[in-house]
């Protein structure tokens, strides 16, 4: 199934459906049918690592697309409510203004599945930074604390 | 196997609980098929909703 491409790209496009669907009803149709089109692209990507960050886009790779998929929902979605306005205004693409948190529940999530592989394989993941991954999480439960 | 391939399974199996109609070959022609056969089977213990909160579930038991 994986190898297949146009499984793959249905499969692509309907998990992107269900986020969408997803942010529509936390932030209301009308707000998310409001924001730019590379504004909802984003806030898409956000969820996965396809999203660059500390420059706002979306990264060019779109091999990566079904990789980990990193951040919460529930996060990005909390901070997209905070800042309707801004979004639906937003001449740049909006981000989160901590973009660390972005990282930082990324990383947690890294982290964890990386001390699962570890237990489960013995071995670590090949070049994975795992101190600064755990430095990361230790940034974002200070902070939260 | 993979790291991602785990999301990779989880955002299958998102779609082909979310989305039947979309897929069918194999919930409609394919119905016999082992695919189908299996995921039916399995449905109940893949993902739940809501998926973003899995911790909302209690655990699996030994009987799982």
């Amino acid at each position: 199934m994986l190898f297949d491409f146009d499984f793959a790209t249905k499969v692509q496009a309907l998990v992107a459906r269900y986020y969408s669907d997803q942010y529509a009803a936390h932030l209301g149709r009308e707000i998310w049918n409001g924001i730019s089109e590379p504004q909802r692209i984003a806030l898409l990507a956000m969820l996965r690592d396809v999203h660059v960050t500390h420059i706002g886009r979306v990264s060019y790779n779109l091999y990566v697309l079904p990789e980990l998929n990193c951040t919460p929902f529930s996060f990005v979605c909390s901070k997209a409510r905070e800042h309707t306005s801004e979004l639906l205004e937003a001449r740049q693409i909006w981000r989160p203004d901590n973009y660390q948190d972005l990282w930082a529940a990324a990383g947690f999530k890294l982290r964890v599945l990386s001390e699962v592989w570890e237990a489960v394989t013995g071995t670590p993941f090949q070049f994975f930074p795992a101190s600064k991954t755990v430095d990361d999480s230790i940034l974002m439960i200070a902070r939260q604390g | 196997m993979d790291p991602y391939d785990t999301n990779v399974f989880s955002d299958i199996f998102l779609v082909l609980r979310e989305y039947k109609s979309e897929f069918p070959e194999i919930f409609m022609d394919g119905m016999g098929e082992p695919l189908a056969r299996a995921f039916t089977v399995l449905e109940d213990n893949t993902l739940l909703r809501p998926y973003d909160r899995r911790y909302d579930h209690p655990k699996m038991s030994t009987n799982y």
